[in-house]
This record gives C-alpha cells, structure tokens and sequence, in this order.
C-alpha cells in the first residue's frame, strides 16, 4: 500500500476555556501527527502550554530539545508528567503570532513507548520570538493506544484554535 | 490529507518565485524542497505573504554556521528569511539547501486567530568543514483581514538556481 497521510479528527476552541481536547482518535494508521494552533485573546505574551496524551497525568513524558528564544540558544531535557511547551500559546497583545506546535508520534496505537518529534514556535510580543525542535516519549506504565490528547494553557484559548490529528501509513 | 497545491522551478533569471492562488481551506500549509542561489557568495532567501512590500515582517533565526552559534530577531523588516542558500560554486548534489516550511494562520483573522505565520529548517553544507543548520520563524503583521493566497520567496542578491524547486502542499482541515 502506498503511504498515506489522512486526516482523523479536529477539536476547535469556543474562546471559554484554557483547555482543549481532542478525543475519540482512530486507531487506523500507524503514525499520527499532531497540529496545534492555540493563541489567547487576553493581553498576555506567549506562555508555557501541557500537553497531555489519554488524561495520563503520570511521570511519563520525555522530552530533549534545542531551541531559540531572541538572541540567546537554549537547550533543555525533561521528564515528567505532560509535555511543557516552551512558548506553546500565542500571546494576545494584538493580533499577533498564533503559537504553533506540529508533534509527530510514532506508533500511536497499542504500544508501550511512543517516541516523536516536535517543533514549535511563538513569539511574545513583536519582538520576542522564540522556537523549538526535539524528541519526544510518551511511555505509558503499560501498553496503550493514544485515544486523545490535551492542551492546557496558562489562559484562555481564542476561539477557532484547534487541535487536529492525522494518521500516517507508510507500508 | 496532504494535498499538493503547486510547485515553483528556478530558472537562475528569477530573483522571485511565487505561489498563487493558495485556497483557504486548508488547516495549514507544507512547503518542502531544495535550492540555491547564482549569487557568487552565499545568499539569504525570504519570505512575503501577498507581496507585501511593507515594513511588516518579524523574524527570528538561529543554529549553528560551522562552529559558530547564532540568533537574531528583529521586526519591522519588509521581509523575513527562511533560508541561507548556498553560493553558485556549489550548487550541486547535497549543496543545495535543503527545507521544510510550516506556514499557519494563513487564513484572515475572522477565519484563523493570529497573524500569517511561519517556521522551518533550512540546512547546507558550504565547504569540507562547514554545515549551516538553522531554524527560522515569522510572521507578518499587515493586512489581517484578507487570506493570504500569495507567497513570494525572493533571493536577496542573485536570482534563484535552476536546480531550485520548492513544492507546497496543504493539510486538509476535514
């Protein structure tokens, strides 16, 4: 079979909430990727954002990265309970940048260690911007399928931010 | 899915080369491909949304050009780079630059919050010892209330090498 890169499902924001879910994901494709794209519409500059798989709030999220914020390169490693998105929601002052996160998994069906990759970008204001490039691993305690995935920012997400998932066959 | 939308070629006679035509019905956009320059000395190419030529842009950028680290930013720029592209002494094999784009909130603020956005990689090697490795960002905070159905890649000095092709493609938002 050919490879393919479908799409499996999108939650949008209602502007109420700091949280976003995307749940009930198919398990019909071997990879799947993720595109976040969250900003608030408060006035506050691009902040820190929890990604987590399955509602699992346990210490199993890897994450090693490099990254940029202004003038200055940065490199950083974790291992705790969500994904920390450095600079994962946009800032609100204006209409300035929307934060993106693109994260790519690995066997996001029943498996035990689900590594990837991601890269991400935002910008605090108009003249501070920052970005990111890493791995990641999501290794549950035991065997599990990634059914869902949450967004947790420090503030309210816009309206019309989304969550949206797709699948990847490539054999 | 990932839908092809159109391909740009260089013709080494082209200091630009532009998209048309994007449709706004896509989550987000992919744009992939290699490049390089025929200036004689390295180039830097960048980046407008709907041929904007206003001070409009913000850019940050940075990695590693042999064993040198950097990073810059700076915003009220009237374009943002996206790439340094490799010179037209070596432009050939894994000379060429080698990108992968995303580029978001293409669609006017009504549609997608935010501002018309992007961030890549954009790697080359220019010599036995050196690798240029770079992540750049941006975005352009002009006109916010009309899709962006044009991009314009542009070649600061020289014009874009006939190896250059550069693909886009669109993420599916259904």
């Amino acid at each position: 079979m050919a490879g393919t890169y479908d799409f499996l499902g999108k939650v949008t924001a209602d502007g109420s909430s700091a949280v976003m879910t995307l749940s009930g994901i198919p398990q019909t494709h071997q990879d799947i990727e993720l595109i976040f794209q969250a900003k608030t519409d408060a006035t506050y500059g691009a902040s820190s954002t929890d990604v987590t798989l399955n509602g699992d709030t346990g210490s199993n999220y890897r994450k090693t990265s490099w990254g940029i914020n202004g003038n200055s390169q940065y490199g950083e490693a974790s291992a705790t309970t969500h994904f920390d998105i450095n600079f994962g929601q946009g800032p609100g002052i204006n209409d300035d940048m929307m934060g993106f996160l693109r994260m790519y998994l690995v066997n996001y069906t029943n498996a035990v260690d689900h590594p990837g990759f991601y890269q991400n970008s935002s910008w605090d204001n108009q003249n501070t911007g920052a970005q990111w490039w890493g791995g990641v691993l999501y290794n549950p305690s035991s065997s599990a399928a990634i059914t869902s995935v949450t967004w947790t920012a420090v503030y309210t997400i816009e309206a019309n931010c989304s969550i949206a998932a797709y699948g990847i066959d490539y054999s | 899915m990932m839908e092809y939308i159109a391909s740009v070629q260089g013709t080494g006679s082209a200091a630009t080369l532009t998209f048309t035509g994007i449709p706004n019905t896509y989550n987000s956009l992919v744009m992939k491909g290699v490049g390089h320059t025929t200036h004689t000395s390295q180039d830097l190419a960048k980046i407008r949304f709907n041929s904007d030529t206003g001070y409009n842009y913000v850019s940050n950028r940075g990695g590693r050009d042999g064993t040198n680290n950097y990073a810059f930013q700076g915003g009220g720029i009237s374009m943002a780079p996206f790439a340094y592209t490799p010179s037209a002494s070596l432009n050939v094999g894994t000379m060429l630059f080698q990108l992968d784009m995303n580029i978001w909130s293409y669609q006017k603020a009504s549609t997608r919050p935010g501002c018309p956005s992007f961030m890549c990689q954009a790697n080359y090697r220019h010599s036995d010892s050196a690798q240029i490795g770079f992540l750049y960002s941006g975005w352009y905070k002009g006109d916010n209330t009309v899709d962006v159905t044009t991009i314009n890649l542009i070649m600061t000095s020289g014009n874009w090498g006939s190896n250059t092709k550069l693909d886009l493609y669109g993420r599916t938002d259904s």
